[in-house]
């Protein structure tokens, strides 16, 4: 059983789990494209008319208040034109990781207000991001929104322990991660981390997944922006009561993290009204009706 | 003297310190009266926060103050304590925990003018 199988290493059990999901082909065969040297408009809006769903939340992307523009956009070549490669990519992962946990799970976690925190995670780290003037914010989105993967893969293949883990945290009002040590022997950083590098994405968001409640001090051989951004703005997201993310506790603040950003308080407030904005949009996007 | 968010700038209020673009380029010098025109100017140009005579943004016991008065800001101000359980006193985290509570308190305040 797969299940007993996550009482080992999480790493042992990562590399076991033959059903762990991959992501899927068009997100692969767009980042490689993009990736490439030499790639064309029309290379890349030819992957995206393949996937008539992808097409669909594209042209909603698009139109959405989020880009406010003049005239609405009808063609898929306007569309990418519009919001570029980084966040084609970005809304392709997106909807492919939402879609690909919402066809086979259920348990211990409300999927749509699991990722209405991580949605949460990702516009504020993309936010912060954008203020301190880091390179690609949309790869700091990506690794907000993947924060809490490794709790999927906990619901998923360790359902009954993670169902503890989380009535643990109810309980005995604890955050879900100090539940997943007591229960499983492990948390959902680990597992998230291994995922993400099965995956093979890039080291920064691995260990943004795998540091997210434990950034470490910042040095030139590691680079840590990442992990001190999605830590900042996994709290920005619960403080702001975005979905929930299974814990009952305000998870411990590394002061070294709001050091590193070095952001005033007006920033932090800018930073949450967009993050609210941007979450509407994209909630109501990706699963139709949703109340702030 | 307090340092204020520009998007809660009203007209009449007196900047006690000169406000720079990021350019350098100065918009707005201390001792200049706020008016609509000048507020606009500062949004424009992205200015986060400024420093404002005799205004400072409310400290989070006095939007628990004035959310005390009201049942349903009662219940909103608890219910955002509530996310905080357990948060350590540092500075980032009593800011996001004032700053929540000031918005709500707000848009609380926006939707009642408002009759919605």
């Amino acid at each position: 059983m797969i299940a007993e199988l996550l009482t080992g290493e999480p790493s042992l059990v990562v590399a076991r789990i033959h059903e762990l999901p991959t992501l899927p082909e068009i997100y692969q065969r767009l980042s490689s494209t993009i990736d490439s040297p030499f790639f064309s408009l029309w290379e890349i809006e030819r992957i995206v008319r393949q996937d008539p769903v992808i097409t669909a939340r594209l042209l909603h992307f698009v139109n959405s208040p989020l880009y406010s523009l003049s005239m609405p956009v009808a063609t898929v070549s306007d569309a990418i034109r519009t919001i570029g490669y980084d966040a084609l990519k970005q809304l392709i992962l997106t909807t492919s990781v939402i879609d690909m946990f919402q066809q086979e799970q259920q348990g211990a976690l409300s999927l749509q207000a699991f990722w209405e925190h991580c949605l949460g995670t990702a516009a504020a780290a993309r936010q912060l991001a954008s203020w301190i003037g880091a390179e690609r914010p949309e790869e700091f989105f990506v690794a907000g929104l993947l924060h809490d993967v490794g709790k999927l893969i906990h619901n998923q293949y360790a359902a009954d322990k993670f169902r503890a883990a989380v009535a643990l945290a109810a309980t005995e009002r604890l955050t879900l991660e100090t539940a997943e040590r007591k229960i499983l022997g492990f948390s959902h950083t680990q597992t998230g981390g291994f995922l993400v590098h099965r995956w093979g994405l890039s080291p920064a968001i691995q260990r943004a997944i795998a540091y997210h409640h434990a950034p470490a001090v910042p040095d030139l051989l590691s680079p840590t922006l990442h992990e001190h951004i999605v830590h900042c703005a996994d709290l920005i997201s619960i403080g702001l009561g975005l979905g929930f993310s299974g814990s009952y506790c305000f998870p411990p603040f590394v002061p070294l993290s709001w050091e590193v950003l070095r952001l005033s308080s007006g920033h932090l407030a800018e930073v949450l009204r967009a993050t609210q904005r941007e979450v509407a949009h994209l909630m109501t996007i990706l699963f139709g009706d949703y109340a702030e | 003297m307090g340092r204020v968010t520009a998007s809660i700038l009203k007209p009449g209020m007196v900047l006690s310190k000169p406000v720079f673009n990021d350019y350098r380029q100065q918009l707005a010098d201390a001792g200049t009266i706020l008016d609509k025109r000048v507020i606009n100017l500062l949004q424009t140009w992205g200015v986060i926060d400024v420093e404002v005579q005799g205004v400072a943004e409310p400290t989070l016991q006095e939007i628990e103050a004035h959310m005390s008065t009201s049942d349903v800001l009662q219940q909103l101000s608890e219910m955002i304590d509530d996310r905080f359980y357990g948060a350590e006193q540092h500075a980032f985290v009593t800011e996001l925990h004032r700053l929540v509570k000031f918005h709500t308190l707000k848009e609380a305040e926006h939707q009642e003018d408002h009759g919605s």
